[in-house]
This record gives C-alpha cells, sequence and structure tokens, in this order.
C-alpha cells in the first residue's frame, strides 16, 4: 500500500513537472513575441504550484525589466541569485537595473579574508557541500575503524584530516544553508518609504528609501521590521512597503 | 477759498495745562474773511481782554495765476480761576451765509507752585540750574526677562529759554538690541509739582535683552546753548522798550542719569521647540496646494504674529519629509514699533518640492515661546497637514549621476537574453538538513563512537587481568607454600622444593606482570630494580630459588629442619617483597 502511494505520488509529481516545462516554453515564447505580461502571467502559474528554479526567477527578472518595473526586476534577480550566488546573467542584469532606481547605497567593502571565505562557500551550491560532508564522514570512519581493528598500515593523521574536512563542509554548507533560509532580506516596492528611529509613526526620521532597494531584515515588532543596508544604516519601517526574496 | 467746503472753525490755546492766575491766550482761526463771531462759554476762567479779531491775507503767485488766503483769528486773553479741568465751549462764525462751530477744548489748571521762581527766570546768567535744565531718562519697567522689551524714553525739560540743542553722546546700550521709536522732538509744556516746564523727547527706543544680568542703560549727553539776557546792559535806558536787548549765548552740557535694569534669565528647563520668541505670539502655518505632482512646487508660510521680539526671531527647524527638497525659507519681516513692543508679523516662507509619489505629511511644527507676563512657556501648534504627491510627468529624470565609468558602460548595453532551458525543483527542497542528511551524517558517527566505546572496554579488561593478578599473587604463593608444608610431610623432598621454586617464579611472575616465558634471575633483578626492591630482598629472593634449584637435584642432603626454615624464609621474602612494593 506504501509502495502504491509512493509510486502514484512520483507520477503525480512528475505529471506537474511536465506540464509545468511546458508552461514555461510556452511563456518564453510569450516573451519571445514580446508580450511581456503574458509571459510573466505564465511564469507566476508555474510559481504558484510551489515549483522553482534559477532560470525561471531570471526569466521573470527579465519580463519585469522589459515592462520597467525595476523593483520586480531585481526582486527576481535576486531571488536566482539566492540559488545561485555565481549567476552570471543574472549578476549582469541586476548590475543594469540598479542603474534604474533611485538609491545608490554604497556597499561597506568587505575584507579580503571575507571575500576569500565568502567566494569559497559561495564555490558548491548547499546541497554539494552537504554531500561532500558525507563522505568525508563515512570516509574518515571507516578508516578509523581499519586502523583500529586490522594490522593494515595507513597513514596516521587521515582520519583527523578527513574528519576536519567533513567538518568544514559542514560549516560551508551551514552557512550557504543559513544565508538563504534564515537571513530576512527583501526589496523596497513603495515608492517612497521613511525609515523611523523607532517602530512607530511619532519616531524621528533618518532616511528615506525608494523602490527597488534591497534591504536585510533583521528583527520584527508586529508590522514594523528593524532593517539593515548594505551600508550600515538601520531603521524601522513598515513591513508591507517591501517583499522578501 | 477753492475748497469753501474744507472750512473750519479751529481752536488752540498756548498754554495746556495751565497754572492758576496764568494768563492764557485762547485763538479762534478760520481760513475766510470772518463774520459774525459769537465767543464761546468761558466758565471757570475770567476773561482779560478779547475777543480781538486779526485779519491776515497773503497771496500767492501759481503758474501765473494768482491764489488769495484770508485768515481770521479772533483772540481772548483768559486767566484760570480754580483748580480743575475746564472745558471752553464752541464758538460759532458766520460766514457767506454759512455757519461754523468750534470743537470744544479742555483745559487743566493745576496749582502754582512758581510763585517765586517765576521772575526770577533770567537773574542768574551763570548758569541753568539742574532744575531749570535736565535730561532725564525713564524706562518702563526695571525687572525682566532675558528677550523682553522696554521702552526708554530720554526727555529733555527746560524752564529757560534755548537757543539749541545738539546730541553730543548718543547711549551705546550695550547688551541691548535697539529699535529707535520716532518722536516728534517739538516742545509740549507739562507741569511738574505745579512748575510749567517746557518738555521735549530727544530720544525714545524699543530695547530688547540680549543677555542676562544687570545692565545699564548708560546716560546721554546733550550739548545745550541758553540764551541770556545780559544783566548790566548799559544800552538799557536808550531802550526803553527793549526792543534791542542784547542776549549772550552759554554752552552747557546735561546727562541723564544712568539707570540700572535686572534682566532674568529665561527659567529653565526651556522647552524643545524653543527658538528665542519671548512675548505674545501666535502662529499660522498655510500652504497653497495638498495634491501635487512629483517634483512641482509648494509653498509653505508660516506666520509668527503678535507682539515681541518678532523682529529677533529666525527661521528655525522642521522636519519635512526627507523625500521633500526644501530650500532656504524666504523671511518677510512686517514688523513695526508700537508703543511698548515690536509688534506685527514675521513670514516664513518655504519653497517645498516632492521628489517622488506618495502621501506625505508635514508634521505638527510646534513652536514654544516665553509670555514674561505670565512667566511661563507657551506652545504653539499647527495641525498636521497631509499632502498626496501624484506621480510627476518626468519622474526619475534625475538619474544621470554616474559614479564610474563602468555604469556608463552598462548603460549603453542590454540585459541578457532570457533562459530557455530548466530543471524545475519544489521550492525550498535541500538534501542539507533533510531526513536522509541528518541518517547519514549521525549513523557514521554513531559507528565511531560505538567503536571508540569497544576498544576502550577492551582495554580496560586487560588491564583489570594484570591488576587482579598481582592483587592474588600472594594468595596464590601462600597457597603453594601450603602445599609444600604438605609435601615435607609427607616426606616427599622432590616435590618440596618444586613447589617453593614454583611459588616464587609464580608469584613474582604475577605480581610484576612478567610472562612465563621471559622468567630468569636477570629479569627478577631487572624489575626489583625497576620497582626500587631492596638490594638485600633482592639478593635472599635469588639465593633462594638458587637453593631451591639445587637441593631439587639433590634432595637426600636435605634435613628437615633445614627444609622448615627454608619454607620460613620463602614466606617472609615474599611478605618483604609486598611491603616493598606499593
Amino acid at each position: 500500500m506504501r509502495k502504491l502511494f509512493l509510486i502514484l505520488s512520483l507520477v503525480f509529481i512528475g505529471n506537474i513537472l511536465l506540464a509545468s516545462n511546458a508552461l514555461f516554453q510556452k511563456a518564453n515564447k510569450f516573451y519571445a513575441e514580446h508580450r511581456y505580461e503574458n509571459a510573466i502571467a505564465l511564469y507566476d502559474s508555474i510559481q504558484q504550484k510551489g515549483l522553482q528554479s534559477t532560470a525561471l526567477f531570471y526569466n521573470l527578472g527579465n519580463a519585469h525589466y522589459k515592462l520597467q518595473s525595476w523593483a520586480q526586476s531585481i526582486l527576481y534577480f535576486e531571488k536566482t541569485l539566492k540559488i545561485n550566488t555565481n549567476h552570471e546573467d543574472a549578476l549582469h542584469n541586476l548590475a543594469l537595473t540598479q542603474l534604474k532606481i533611485v538609491d545608490k547605497i554604497e556597499a561597506i567593502p568587505l575584507l579580503f579574508f571575507q571575500k576569500w571565505i565568502n567566494s569559497i562557500i559561495a564555490f558548491f551550491p548547499i546541497d554539494s557541500w552537504a554531500v561532500f560532508c558525507i563522505i568525508f564522514l563515512w570516509l574518515g570512519v571507516v578508516f578509523f575503524a581499519i586502523r583500529k581493528l586490522t594490522d593494515l598500515q595507513l597513514p596516521k593523521h587521515l582520519f583527523a584530516i578527513l574528519i576536519i574536512c567533513s567538518a568544514l563542509t559542514f560549516v560551508f554548507s551551514n552557512s550557504q544553508h543559513t544565508q538563504k533560509t534564515q537571513q530576512k532580506t527583501a526589496i523596497i516596492f513603495s515608492s517612497s518609504v521613511v525609515i523611523k528611529s523607532a517602530p512607530s509613526f511619532s519616531a524621528n526620521d533618518i532616511f528615506s528609501l525608494h523602490a527597488g532597494s534591497k534591504i536585510r531584515i533583521t528583527d520584527q515588532i508586529g508590522e514594523w521590521i528593524h532593517i539593515q543596508l548594505s551600508n550600515g544604516n538601520k531603521g524601522w519601517m513598515l513591513k508591507e512597503n517591501c517583499r522578501e526574496i | 477759498m477753492a475748497n469753501g467746503q474744507d472750512l473750519q472753525l479751529s481752536v488752540a490755546v498756548n498754554k495746556n495745562p495751565a497754572l492758576i492766575g496764568e494768563q492764557i491766550r485762547v485763538a479762534f482761526s478760520i481760513a475766510a474773511k470772518g463774520e459774525n463771531f459769537i465767543g464761546p462759554n468761558f466758565k471757570g476762567f475770567r476773561i482779560l481782554g478779547g475777543p480781538n479779531p486779526s485779519t491776515s491775507s497773503s497771496y500767492t503767485f501759481v503758474n501765473g495765476k494768482s491764489e488769495s488766503h484770508v485768515n481770521t483769528t479772533y483772540t481772548y486773553i483768559v486767566q484760570a480761576k480754580q483748580i480743575g479741568e475746564f472745558t471752553i465751549g464752541s464758538a460759532t462764525l458766520k460766514t457767506k451765509g454759512k455757519q461754523y462751530v468750534s470743537k470744544p477744548l479742555n483745559i487743566k489748571v493745576v496749582k502754582n507752585n512758581n510763585s517765586k521762581s517765576n521772575n526770577s527766570k533770567t537773574k542768574n546768567p551763570k548758569a541753568a540750574s539742574a532744575e531749570q535744565l535736565y535730561l532725564k531718562a525713564k524706562v518702563n519697567k526695571t525687572k525682566i526677562y532675558q528677550g523682553e522689551q522696554i521702552v526708554v524714553t530720554y526727555k529733555l525739560f527746560t524752564r529757560i529759554d534755548l537757543a539749541s540743542t545738539e546730541f553730543s553722546k548718543n547711549p551705546s546700550l550695550n547688551g541691548f538690541w535697539t529699535q529707535d521709536i520716532k518722536t516728534t522732538s517739538k516742545f509740549k509744556r507739562e507741569i511738574i509739582d505745579g512748575i510749567p516746564y517746557n518738555v521735549a523727547t530727544v530720544k525714545k527706543a524699543l530695547l530688547t535683552a540680549q543677555k542676562s544680568g544687570k545692565l545699564v542703560i548708560d546716560p546721554m549727553e546733550i550739548k545745550t546753548q541758553i540764551r541770556v539776557q545780559n544783566s548790566n546792559n548799559r544800552s538799557n535806558r536808550f531802550d526803553p522798550f527793549g526792543m534791542f536787548n542784547q542776549f549772550s549765548l552759554m554752552e552747557q552740557l546735561i546727562n541723564s542719569k544712568p539707570i540700572f535694569v535686572e534682566v532674568m534669565p529665561l527659567p529653565s528647563p526651556k522647552p524643545i521647540h524653543f527658538y528665542g520668541g519671548v512675548g505674545k505670539l501666535k502662529m499660522k502655518v498655510e500652504i497653497d496646494k495638498k495634491t501635487i505632482k512629483a517634483n512641482e512646487a509648494i509653498n509653505m508660510k508660516i506666520t509668527l504674529s503678535g507682539s515681541g521680539n518678532l523682529a529677533l526671531i529666525e527661521p528655525f527647524k522642521i522636519d519635512f519629509p526627507p523625500d521633500f527638497e526644501v530650500y532656504d525659507p524666504k523671511v518677510i519681516d512686517k514688523t513695526f514699533s508700537a508703543k511698548t513692543h515690536t509688534s506685527g508679523k514675521k513670514i516664513f516662507e518655504y519653497l517645498l518640492i516632492p521628489r517622488f509619489e506618495g502621501n506625505y505629511e508635514i508634521p505638527t511644527i510646534s513652536y514654544n515661546y516665553f509670555n514674561p507676563s505670565t512667566k511661563k512657556y507657551k506652545t504653539l501648534r499647527s495641525n498636521k497637514i497631509p499632502i498626496s504627491v501624484l506621480k510627476g510627468e518626468q519622474e526619475e529624470n534625475s538619474i544621470s549621476t554616474f559614479s564610474n565609468k563602468q555604469e556608463v558602460k552598462l548603460l549603453n548595453s542590454d540585459i541578457r537574453y532570457i533562459h530557455t532551458e530548466t530543471d524545475l525543483q519544489e521550492k525550498g527542497t535541500y538534501f542539507y538538513q533533510s531526513k536522509l542528511f541528518w541518517m547519514l551524517f549521525i549513523i557514521p558517527i554513531l559507528l565511531f563512537l560505538s567503536l571508540f566505546v569497544y576498544l576502550k572496554i577492551l582495554e580496560k579488561t586487560n588491564k583489570n587481568s594484570i591488576y587482579s593478578k598481582s592483587r592474588k599473587a600472594t594468595t596464590f604463593a601462600k597457597k603453594r607454600l601450603k602445599n609444600a608444608q604438605k609435601h615435607l610431610i609427607n616426606d616427599n623432598k622432590n616435590l618440596f622444593f618444586e613447589e617453593i621454586e614454583k611459588s616464587l617464579w609464580g608469584y613474582f611472575a604475577n605480581k610484576f606482570a612478567v610472562e612465563v616465558a621471559q622468567l630468569s634471575k636477570e629479569s627478577v633483578r631487572q624489575y626489583f630494580e625497576k620497582f626500587e626492591i631492596k638490594e638485600q630482598t633482592q639478593n635472599q629472593f635469588i639465593s633462594l630459588l638458587g637453593d631451591c634449584e639445587m637441593a631439587r637435584f639433590t634432595p637426600s642432603k636435605m634435613q628437615n629442619t633445614k627444609m622448615e626454615e627454608l619454607l620460613k624464609l620463602a614466606r617472609e621474602i615474599i611478605i618483604e617483597v609486598e611491603s616493598q612494593k606499593k
């Protein structure tokens, strides 16, 4: 009974995937014919089925760019990059879109080793790192067992090296995972938002942001969110003014 | 005569207020030829003379046209009889069929204290006394708050004839912000303590205290020239009418006295929105448009009106929405110096340009001022003004500033084309942190741990066996020695020695965890030395072993007593070793 259910569900999912792929191709066709609204509608319908891919988000970003809705465009390019940090086309198009928006936020430059670490972490996707972690761990334990239980002469430090590798890959995988799931980033959608010093309308105005700016959400109290910009500025605003990536 | 309608019968007196017994001239005049003059009712006065009519006429030629002006004056000389305020009634005059009526006139009559000095007016030619000529400064308040205004008046009082007056030193009025009030420096008659003076207001100013502390209103100095009649004038007799009386001019400097004004600092704590306004103020905030397109201008007017140190009020900080471009306000000063305060309005005109669409709000503008009469701070508040900004026509045109060349390069390129291949996945499914991942992650760790624990246990059991052996070494040895004793009783000499030897070797092997294959006299020495057993004990142990070995092969030689001794020795040595090895 359980097997049957599994098979049925697999077939079902397979069907959805096939249908969605067809929708995707249809949307691409609309895009090619400059019917961007139609293309967006189809891409969105795929999204609503709970499916996603870099290409889907990337294409959505492009379609919104063509309609000059910059904030939406940026949102989808950022979503693409959230799945694949090194998506070159998305990076290029995002840079172009960012020229169209009002706020030019200069990010605080990272230290060289932070850059290195970030690029190493982003070198493989989460799951690749996770698989490496498992492989190293198994190898390590197997080597340990062989060394202890048989007379085979194996390099002495191999076990330690393998365990360290496993731990590192675990850390990489984990940090990428928290970056993608825990760390909330968002794009401002309102044409202009005043950032307050406290979560209340009567608080002082600190600065203002405009559609398309990327923010990091660090806290939330009711409808108010505490945000941080890449240049280090912080403040409070209403959540309705932005959409999470 | 061009405008007969404007004619009017006017009345004037030369002394008002007047002293009792003084002669007063009352003149009624009209700019026309007068007829049928009917005099007024001089109640309270004695008429000494009049009415004396006099007519003057003048001709003017303007642009070839001649105009004639006629003036008729009827003069009375009256004398005040008693103290009080009296009214000279209306006089009537008829001319060219029309009747003109003058307005009644009030005259104040006061007590005369001047009877003695009245005649000695010019008797002392040397200098006018301080009583006859002085300058007096007066303020309306002497205790004020910082920022409050006071009025200072410098008045010149004189009872003598002055030829000229001239400021020689103007007061500097340090610590005050000064605004002069226009004065007519004409002399007016004033009676002080029954003595008539000619009084002129030389200077009148509104002073705004700029700092707290004891401030001085410093004296003013005026240079006067007094006309003095030469007393020993010889030509007097040739001039019985006094027509050519000779006068000489005398200079005299007169000073006012300094006045001290105590300026109190404004009470603390000062409210946040206090910007130095002191007085009695009102605020009005106006805006010309409430709905506007982005990038268009809004005019906002803040009007502060009332009285106080308005002239010193500067534009203050207003928290405009940050997306508004705000220009420095235009300040319009519509203040004037009233009697005791500066009054009027101060207008700040702001030009606001919202840059982006959206709903904004000009926040409540608060302004605190200090009211010195109630000694309290008061708050003026405007209402919030909502402004809705619609999408502008050329919005986002301002993006033409590029910080580097790369951006310019990017601007010329278009976005890259869409991707046509995709591998759709369910949202948010990662292998990392899935159940499978954790299983594969935990299993090897558990394996490793169990292996580790297993190895540890194995090691421990090994160690345990050695420990227990060494613990039981004495018991085993004693058992063997007991067996040996049995053999001794049975007279089984060979077995007896074997048993003793075995008990010694066995004890040694168990106690020091020595393997059977390694048992030798050298290893005994080696292990004994390692565990610091005394040399004597070592030698005894080894010689005993040697004896037993020897006796095993030649048992007959041994006597029973010797054998018992040997047994005893073996027991002692084992105890000895046991006690030394801890």
